[in-house]
């Protein structure tokens, strides 16, 4: 029977872990910005009812709430080189699947789950403001494109602001599923390190502190970033709200 | 010059303008009269093509507009010979005062950012908000918000500036100031069309006064033409209980209620108990202030 709480070994699983984290970091930039750019389009095909588009844009973002992500992982790990495979066959594409990278599935599959979480943040936050704002635009005589990116778009910013945090922590924790198609990221380096140590509870203790470093860290970007997109709203609009 | 003919706007079952004609000069002022929901705002806002009139004709200067078939492009040239003044101001809210007046002439005009600010702050300064360029819409009052809305109306040049209600959100106080900022437009020759409740400025400054009711224009004519010699009923009425009521302008004249009067029947003099013209059909839903 060893000791309680292996010190010496828990502090020498940080360097490792450490490496481990541009990875994880990695995996939620990429994710957050294809989910980003892909929820406003979903966004905007739900707002302005793109006839076709709405109803399976609809049926996408409740496919993509309702099922597991660590399914949707599978489904990508899966499904993307049955894929490649077929259009390789059909048109003589020269891809070849097992050239991909595993993270770029799990690129895929994050990107398909978060897009369609924020694309209900967009839609909302686009919905809050208020009509006049974009008719405003409009009786200038700025396209409704112009008026969504510079009048719009920057508002609903300040909105969604937070709810965007959030899911970027959501994020950054839910890249620990990326070992189940064995892309080493934190998560996964710490489980190679328990085995290697024998010492599970020290590595998995010492990788829950790294998470939380990471997302105290991002609340801290994020909350400053409100403060920066927010800047407009002075003191009298925020005691209305 | 301005002119409407046989404009038509219906929200699904509710016509709301009912074949509207209207001239307007150059460097005229027209004031819209009418009670509340009587089409006054909606026919500002087709011409802005805030909302789609449904048939007729819009000409402004030589863009002339069919309604019934009209094009992306001719919308979006309306749009830069109107800019419209909202009854909530609607300023930018991401904007300061001075963005907000310098946002359509870099957008729109594509004026180099040196110009558009030179431009923004003559505006700025002629409303008399010289003193409040790097405000928010937050930071600023209403009658100050309204008169950054002016701002940036004008700033644009355009060939009117539709008015919609501009001072009806505004503190007692601070609306003659508004006012002021509209005669100083009026003199400088702007073609303004001004839906207002405030009968001084229609008496001092109006060139037109139309009077619209129940989607049509009833009566249209010099302001003496129509405050001292009414020739309808129905604005002889409504300009009784606008200087009755100055407060509640906007309350609606009294209406039999539907089946009570035969269609056709709109205006209601409850002393006498009678109806007194028969110009356009009864509106599609009772007032919900039926007494």
């Amino acid at each position: 029977m060893g000791t309680l709480f292996d010190v010496p070994f828990f502090l020498s699983t940080f360097p490792d872990l450490a490496r481990a984290v541009p990875v994880t970091l990695k995996i939620t930039a990429v994710a957050m910005a294809a989910s980003l750019a892909a929820g406003l389009a979903v966004a905007l095909v739900r707002i302005y009812r793109v006839p076709g588009l709405v109803q399976a844009a609809a049926v996408y973002v409740s496919f993509a709430r309702g099922t597991p992500m660590l399914v949707q992982i599978y489904l990508a790990y899966y499904g993307i080189p049955l894929l490649v495979g077929f259009l390789h066959e059909q048109h003589g594409w020269n891809l070849d699947v097992s050239q991909i990278p595993a993270i770029v599935f799990i690129y895929f599959a994050f990107t398909f789950n978060v897009a369609a979480y924020l694309s209900e943040t967009i839609r909302a936050a686009i919905q809050a403001i208020d009509r006049g704002q974009m008719e405003a635009a409009l009786s200038v005589g700025m396209s409704s494109l112009r008026g969504m990116q510079r009048i719009v778009l920057p508002q609903a910013l300040a909105v969604a602001l937070p709810s965007f945090g959030n899911t970027v922590i959501a994020l950054v924790k839910d890249t620990s599923l990326a070992f189940m198609i064995s892309v080493v990221e934190m998560m996964g380096e710490a489980k190679i390190l328990g085995a290697r140590g024998l010492r599970f509870f020290e590595v998995y203790v010492a990788v829950a502190l790294v998470y939380w470093a990471i997302c105290i860290v991002i609340e801290r970007l994020v909350a400053a970033g409100e403060q920066r997109v927010r800047r407009f709203e002075g003191r009298l609009a925020v005691r209305e709200s | 010059m301005i002119e409407l003919r046989n404009l038509w706007k219906a929200f699904h079952h509710n016509q709301v303008l009912k074949g509207i004609d209207l001239v307007v000069r150059k460097g005229e002022v027209v004031v819209l009269l009418g009670p509340s929901g009587s089409g006054k705002s909606t026919l500002l806002r087709c011409i802005n093509y805030l909302e789609r009139a449904d048939r007729g004709t819009i000409r402004i200067g030589d863009l002339t507009v069919d309604a019934a078939a009209v094009r992306r492009a001719q919308i979006a040239a309306l749009r830069r010979k109107t800019t419209m003044v909202f009854q909530n101001y609607n300023l930018f809210r991401n904007k300061t005062a001075l963005e907000n007046v310098m946002e359509g002439l870099l957008t729109v005009k594509g004026l180099p950012a040196r110009e558009a600010r030179d431009r923004g702050v003559l505006s700025l300064e002629k409303v008399g908000l010289g003193d409040r360029f790097h405000h928010y819409p937050s930071q600023l009052s209403g009658g100050q918000q309204q008169r950054v809305g002016i701002a940036r109306a004008m700033a644009m040049e355009p060939e009117v500036i539709l008015f919609d209600e501009p001072t009806s959100s505004l503190d007692p106080e601070v609306v003659g100031g508004v006012l002021e900022v509209m005669k100083g437009l009026a003199r400088e020759g702007m073609t303004m069309i001004v839906v207002t409740h405030e009968m001084g400025f229609a008496r001092e400054v109006a060139d037109q006064v139309a009077f619209m009711d129940a989607g049509v224009v009833v009566e249209q004519g010099t302001p003496d033409q129509v405050f001292e010699q009414t020739r309808q009923e129905r604005t002889r009425l409504f300009l009784q209980r606008v200087q009755r009521n100055p407060s509640q302008p906007d309350a609606q004249p009294p209406t039999p209620p539907a089946g009570a009067a035969s269609p056709g029947f709109r205006a209601w003099d409850p002393a006498s108990g009678t109806c007194s013209c028969a110009r356009s059909p009864a509106p599609a839903d009772p007032p919900a202030a039926w007494p």
